[in-house]
């Protein structure tokens, strides 16, 4: 724990990643399968001679080249932001053992961005051969970035066999990053077909130009659904059984993965629709659904990644609250205060006595706000002290034994939370904070009552 | 308190990751210059100057895009180098770094508003505003990330039981100063820019017409204004960095870039167009290696960058440079297949 705390109330401060981190990556996909669609789809009206198709993909490269480059630049770089505020010992060493591998991702930035620009800008002074160039280049920047950060964020959940000190390469190529590359791939076409098809769908009036694209998009959306149910069943074999159990024992994991399951089934078969009878029936509001659809399948699958993760930040490396798993015996024999620079020197200024004498002989108030500071370190990077897996709600109708037992049996209580990092002494001073959460409550007298 | 390391170490030489720091800091300066004082230029020379105020803002989404992109090497590398301070800085700031983003989402979109003429004096308005309190914040937690005297305080005023609420935001004369350096570098550099463009690649006489006289005007202000911050901002370098060779260092090619600028004026031509750019390009490559060194030097008593441990692998280093040969092979083709295929 060698950094400060930011601690964020009601909402936790891990929980603003999701806030940027989810529409970027609804962006990031929609870049990447749109350069994919885009490019083919020029390719093919210059080949049909479909100007009505060109001047159709024209219009919708330039909200393309808005969304991605102003919209996806700007919140792929603020996750970043969000995880370093959060999560900086786990940032910092993804940030080490994937130096170059971000280092290549920004290359295939650079040459997205300027193949953009060209493949819009130059529209019409292009050849049609360096046109479809240009934008088969920028699919294949595309989709290499999306390889590449998937190595990185598969990592965090599955680590395979690397540990400190192996070969990044090997935290790379990682048990769940083939899988993810194929659910994202697959994700990215389906996303960038439904949002093209929400364009086309304005298109009413020229029917012919409606059923050629809808037609076409739809081959490209059905592709990628497959690739996201052949990714989404082998991924869901190679992750860890802990993970699984975390997917059926958490309510909300498991409502999330229903719905994301739902929704897939949803999109494939109005896709499979499209791509059957035409587009008859897609009508802005139904493409405006549909994408809607497509976008809460992609924000569902994400949160369902990162909850399901815990009580890692880096599968058997770090934990949640940014402790390594190295490090766990010694820092339950010294104390979690003493590995936490920033914590130690606070309770030292503050708390009288601190450090000169056990915390077992602090006064009562004293304790309690060492517990309430060690909460804030050990715990508030999952736990609000109300509102999001706000702590009072939940300890409020326990019994101080309770307390002082699911304090010493974290990880058997609920399997998506770390084992207590500190020491004896440190778990009575947190357990005596959260005991000033509880009260009784109707369920607890109706318990306690002879 | 000392920092520390983690487990983890460096993927490569500290050298060779500096190095690749301060390439990407100053690329990303380049076009962050352009964007910082562009903007309300264009605004400003709206009336005066129309033809050069509508040509800048409809570079502006170009130059954002790139100089973002370019901004994310020294952001990677930073990390990589001195987390402790990064983090730590950027934590304790945390509500306004984490407010960048907003910011710049909305300044981005406006520089788009701006260039498409949708709304475009407020739009300017509204991004130069935004850019300019980016800038700021920016300033101030990398000052925070290289003075570790300043964290415990900060920590004492922004924490409740421990825990920081991010408030704290260091507003100092120094914050203030090298954001006042930052500026002077720019209206250098756009001077340059608008030398260069006027010369080699606008298409119409009105721009070049209307060009006259900016170059030189912005480079003296700049030079004058480098020289005010500069030897204001020496008071608070480490020592080593005050000397005579080092102030002629440091301040010496700005001013070398202001008189190329006033030698483009005298003699406008693609020649002195491209020297006055050279001159300046070298000015921010210059500032760019000096930041770090006072950067390495401010740090130096709590991270020495040459004890860390360096756990590297070649085929890492290679996959960049791979990657890095690609790209540069992809822009040089499309660079090459603009002219070759465009009216």
């Amino acid at each position: 724990m060698d950094f400060p705390v930011w601690f964020v109330d009601y909402l936790t401060a891990p929980l603003l990643i999701p806030l940027v981190a989810i529409p970027h990556v609804i962006t990031a996909q929609f870049a990447v399968g749109g350069g994919i669609i885009l490019a083919d789809l020029v390719q093919r009206a210059y080949r049909n001679d479909r100007p009505d198709v060109l001047g159709f993909m024209h219009s919708v490269a330039r909200y393309f080249v808005l969304i991605t480059i102003v919209f996806g630049a700007v919140t792929g770089v603020g996750i970043w932001w969000a995880i370093g505020l959060t999560s900086p010992a786990a940032t910092g060493t993804l940030v080490r053992v994937f130096a170059f591998f971000w280092a290549a991702e920004w290359m295939m930035f650079l040459i997205e961005i300027a193949a953009a620009f060209v493949f819009y800008y130059y529209w019409d002074e292009l050849s049609p051969g360096s046109h479809v160039a240009v934008g088969w280049t920028y699919a294949l920047a595309g989709w290499l970035s999306l390889v590449l950060i998937t190595g990185i964020t598969s990592f965090m959940l599955t680590s395979g066999a690397w540990t400190p000190g192996a070969s990044a390469w090997t935290a790379f190529l990682n048990p769940s990053f083939l899988p993810q590359t194929l659910i994202r791939t697959g994700g990215s076409l389906a996303i960038a077909a439904l949002g093209i098809g929400v364009f086309i769908s304005f298109e009413e009036a020229n029917v012919d130009l409606k059923d050629t694209v809808v037609r076409e998009i739809s081959k490209w959306a059905l592709a990628g659904m497959l690739l996201i149910v052949i990714g989404g069943v082998w991924y869901f074999f190679v992750l860890p059984e802990r993970v699984q159990l975390n997917l059926v024992r958490a309510p909300v994991l498991l409502v999330m993965t229903g719905m994301n399951f739902g929704v897939t089934i949803l999109i494939l078969g109005a896709l499979g629709s499209g791509y059957v009878n035409g587009s008859r029936w897609i009508t802005p509001p139904a493409a405006f659904m549909l994408f809607a659809a497509g976008m809460l399948a992609i924000g569902s699958g994400e949160f369902l990644r990162e909850g399901s993760r815990k009580p890692y930040l880096i599968e058997d490396h770090m934990y949640s609250p940014g402790v390594r798993v190295s490090e766990v015996q010694t820092i339950r024999r010294e104390g979690f205060i003493e590995h936490s620079p920033w914590l130690k020197k606070h309770l030292s200024r503050t708390v009288e006595g601190f450090g000169k004498r056990p915390l077992r002989d602090l006064p009562e108030a004293a304790r309690r706000h060492v517990g309430k500071a060690l909460f804030r370190y050990h715990c508030g990077s999952c736990h609000a002290t109300v509102g999001y897996n706000g702590i009072r709600p939940i300890v409020r109708p326990w019994t101080e034994e309770m307390i002082h037992e699911t304090a010493r049996q974290l990880h058997r209580a609920n399997p998506a939370m770390p084992p207590w990092f500190g020491s004896e002494a440190e778990r009575e001073m947190l357990a005596e904070y959260l005991e000033t959460f509880t009260e009784p409550s109707p369920v607890r007298k109706r318990f306690e009552s002879p | 308190m000392s920092l520390t390391v983690g487990s983890i170490g460096l993927p490569a030489s500290p050298t060779f990751l500096v190095g690749l720091k301060v390439s990407g800091f100053w690329l990303h300066m380049i076009f962050m210059n352009l964007w910082l004082v562009g903007v309300p230029l264009a605004l400003f020379l709206r009336r005066t100057r129309p033809a050069v105020s509508r040509r800048l803002l409809g570079a502006m989404p170009f130059f954002m895009a790139f100089g973002i992109n370019a901004g994310i090497v020294p952001l990677l590398f930073i990390q990589v180098l001195y987390p402790e301070g990064f983090y730590t800085a950027t934590i304790l700031q945390a509500w306004f770094w984490f407010a960048i983003i907003p910011l710049l989402l909305v300044a981005y979109s406006a520089v788009y508003a701006a260039s498409s003429g949708w709304y475009r004096a407020v739009s300017a308005g509204v991004a130069f505003v935004l850019l300019t309190a980016i800038g700021l914040i920016f300033s101030s937690s990398l000052s925070l990330s290289a003075s570790p005297g300043e964290w415990a305080g900060a920590f004492e005023r922004t924490a409740t039981a421990g825990s920081v609420h991010g408030t704290h935001l260091l507003i100092a004369p120094e914050v203030l100063l090298r954001y006042g350096i930052v500026i002077s570098l720019a209206l250098i550099t756009l001077g340059a820019y608008l030398a260069l463009d006027a010369r080699w690649f606008s298409p119409g006489d009105d721009v070049r017409t209307q060009t006259r006289g900016l170059p030189g005007m912005l480079a003296v202000a700049g030079a004058f204004g480098f020289l005010v911050m500069g030897g204001l901002y020496r008071a608070y370098l480490p020592a080593g960095f005050t000397g005579l060779l080092p102030s002629l260092a440091a301040g010496g090619l700005p001013v070398l870039a202001a008189l190329a600028g006033l030698g483009y004026e005298a003699r406008p031509s693609r020649t002195s167009a491209a020297l006055f750019a050279a001159v300046q390009a070298l000015a921010l490559l210059a500032n760019a290696i000096v930041r770090q060194l006072v950067q390495i030097e401010k740090l130096g008593g709590w991270a020495r960058l040459q004890s860390l441990p360096v756990h590297g692998e070649p085929s890492g280093v290679l996959l960049f440079l791979v990657t890095a040969v690609i790209g540069g092979a992809v822009l040089l083709w499309l660079i090459v297949l603009l002219p070759s295929e465009t009216a």
